[in-house]
């Protein structure tokens, strides 16, 4: 990509390239991220490195070939990059390495459970990264990580998680708030590059995935949700329901806190990315197991046919030029559909 | 609304007329109070917590101190009550700088109506006009004399031959038909009072064809016997088209403008989808919807009709 196109993606920022267990030691592991190819893999000293996955001779993808201590040879023609993608070895000619031969490397930080890939044109910029510490602060056995990749566009995946409402109607039992969220207008709070918001409500039985850990799992709970977007699609959702007027945050509710982010492999195609921890029952392994895997498939079975028909049927990402009916429930969506916009227009303005 | 308050105190404190305080603040710790323009308003922010917004009576050579004139209103929920029977000189009270909807325009003359309380801006406007040599006249309609504010310091002033006055007691009513229509067609009309009182006056302007950029008015804040349930009136003027439209307690902008014929392109109809938004030229709308970020609210330049309603009188609509 050069500076002089302008991406559809909002690029100075950090996106998840991968789960932290998906890139092994050995391996030389390709995704396709804002349309581009990547290849990443680990040092021999364990650091994950990143650069496009396109050798500039005949661009044949730099993961079909081998690696060689931390370079990588090209399956083609055996032209060989270092881990910063610089050609360091031409076995043709007279073995001079031409100036352009240097592949395109990206800044990562391995954090949180997640490999974070910085594909824009400014300097990475650690401190966009937002803190998703709770995730690694606990025990192992009360953290759970999933990939799900998606064919719909990845903004359909982050209205999803914005709009909770649907979950009364999408889902099971499980998850069910009785019809108690959807009359509610979630309160929101505006940050300087982050959007939330909150719901508070009571049902009877608490919510199923928390009731059996509340001390009268039969009665009437409080609970809440709150949620905060940023950049790019990262969305922060922490939820708890306590029985004893306790104050509404995890601290005091049986209750998880998770992590939903996405990443546009095009605007067809997205990598979807969960994480969750418990404050409850959390040395279980067993549980915890069950878990990651029961929400997987609740997103898999039930969220993900519906997101991507939506896509295929909606034929845009620009969900604005359809004239949706919006209901309250779509006021946080609809502000942060304006800010990633807001945001993607101002860096292109800036190139 | 103003970001910055003013700290004043209560200079003076005295009665005006029956329920009628007036209200005399001057700044403290050194601040300055900006200059005043007949029409101008200003926000009170009152110790407990309640802020409304007052007419100054500054005529434009009283620098140095705010003059208010607030009616006691029966239905007061803590802003009049709380001047009337809280307030001492000496306390300190936050304000805002003075905001003008209601300016005077240049005019050969100037026909100034206004109804009980609503003296407190004509007055000032009176004062400015006599002050800068120009022509005008007054008409001012009470209950009684005994609630007529400023009704002494008018007939003192050099200009008294230039008011009448109108006490409903007495059956005395302003012939407002004939006095619009006797007016030349470079004179301004200018009305503060309550609702109907304004109603009223506009009415008949509109109906003798006069255009809208001749008519001011400002509602002056007596919320309750303004409102039915909870919300208030106020009008919506149209400034590509030339309108004047009333919004009544019950209607929506939105609702309103249709009801006149006007399209706009209406989706969820309740602040979340932005598509009905109408750039604001004047006034300040009350922000209603979830769509605007609470930086663009500030800004006031736009606003939906769909649910956000209005904290001026008027809201200028570049429609």
């Amino acid at each position: 990509m050069t500076s002089m196109n302008k991406s559809p993606y909002l690029t100075n920022v950090w996106y998840v390239a991968a789960l932290s267990t998906e890139v092994g030691t050995e391996e030389l592991f390709s995704r396709t991220l804002l349309d581009t190819s990547v290849l990443i893999y680990r040092t021999e000293d364990g650091t994950a490195v990143a650069m496009q996955d396109r050798c500039p001779h005949r661009f044949v993808p730099l993961s079909m070939g081998r690696r060689e201590g931390d370079n990588i040879v090209c399956a083609y023609h055996g032209l060989k990059f270092n881990c910063e993608g610089k050609c360091n070895h031409n076995p043709h000619g007279n073995n001079r390495i031409p100036a352009a031969a240097q592949v395109r490397s990206y800044p990562i930080i391995e954090k949180y459970g997640f490999i974070w890939i910085w594909m824009g044109e400014k300097t990475a910029d650690p401190s966009l990264l937002p803190d998703f510490s709770p995730l690694v602060e606990g025990h192992p056995n009360s953290v759970g990580y999933t990939y799900m990749p998606r064919e719909c566009h990845y903004e359909l995946i982050t209205d999803n998680v914005m709009d909770l409402s649907h979950i009364d109607h999408l889902h099971g039992d499980i998850i069910t708030t009785r019809g108690q969220l959807s009359p509610k207008v979630p309160q929101i709070r505006e940050g300087e590059r982050s959007l939330s918001a909150r719901w508070e409500w009571v049902q009877k039985p608490a919510m199923l995935i928390f009731n059996q850990y509340l001390s009268k799992p039969d009665d009437e709970a409080d609970h809440f949700f709150d949620i905060t977007w940023t950049p790019p699609a990262n969305i922060q959702l922490s939820v708890g329901a306590n029985q004893d007027k306790g104050a509404l945050d995890l601290d005091h509710t049986v209750g998880q806190y998770d992590l939903h982010t996405s990443t546009p492999g095009s605007q067809n195609y997205t990598h979807y990315f969960f994480a969750t921890r418990r404050n409850h029952i959390e040395d279980d392994a067993e549980y915890n197991e069950m878990k990651i895997k029961a929400m997987h498939e609740a997103f898999v079975a039930e969220d993900g046919p519906v997101l991507d028909a939506v896509h295929k049927e909606m034929g845009t990402s620009d969900l604005f030029s359809l004239n949706p009916v919006l209901l309250t429930s779509d006021a946080a969506p609809v502000k942060v559909r304006r800010l990633l916009k807001e945001m993607v227009k101002a860096e292109q303005e800036n190139l | 609304m103003a970001n910055s308050w003013l700290q004043v105190a209560v200079h003076k404190k005295y009665l005006l007329a029956e329920d009628i305080l007036g209200l005399e603040l001057k700044a403290i710790q050194g601040e300055i109070l900006p200059p005043v323009e007949a029409g101008a308003h200003i926000d009170v922010k009152l110790p407990n917590g309640i802020t409304r917004k007052y007419s100054l009576t500054n005529a434009p050579d009283e620098v140095g101190v705010y003059k208010l004139g607030i009616l006691l209103d029966p239905n007061s929920r803590g802003g009049s009550a709380y001047i009337h029977w809280e307030l001492r000189q000496g306390d300190e009270l936050l304000i805002s700088v003075p905001c003008n909807y209601f300016p005077l325009v240049d005019s050969e003359h100037a026909l100034l109506f206004a109804g009980g309380i609503g003296i407190t801006p004509i007055f000032a406007m009176a004062e400015s006009l006599y002050q800068s040599g120009k022509s005008f006249e007054l008409h001012y309609a009470c209950r009684s004399e005994s609630k007529a504010a400023f009704l002494n310091t008018l007939l003192d002033k050099p200009w008294a031959d230039r008011v009448s006055f109108y006490f409903n007691d007495a059956n005395q009513k302003i012939d407002a038909e004939a006095l619009i229509f006797d007016a030349e067609l470079t004179t301004h009309l200018y009305c503060c009072g309550p609702s109907g009182f304004i109603n009223w006056i506009n009415d008949i302007a509109v109906k003798q064809r006069w255009s809208a950029d001749r008519i001011h008015f400002e509602r002056f804040n007596m919320k309750k016997s303004e409102t039915i349930g909870q919300e208030s009136i106020f009008e919506i003027r149209l400034q590509r088209s030339d309108k004047v439209i009333e919004v009544g307690a019950d209607q929506t902008v939105a609702q309103t403008l249709l009801d006149h014929g006007i399209d706009i392109a209406l989706s969820c109809e309740q602040g979340i989808c932005g598509s009905c938004m109408i750039p604001v030229l004047e006034g300040i709308p009350d922000h209603r919807d979830m769509f605007q970020s609470e930086a663009e609210k500030k800004q006031n330049n736009q606003f939906t009709p769909c649910c956000s309603r209005s904290h001026s009188q008027t809201l200028v609509l570049d429609i």
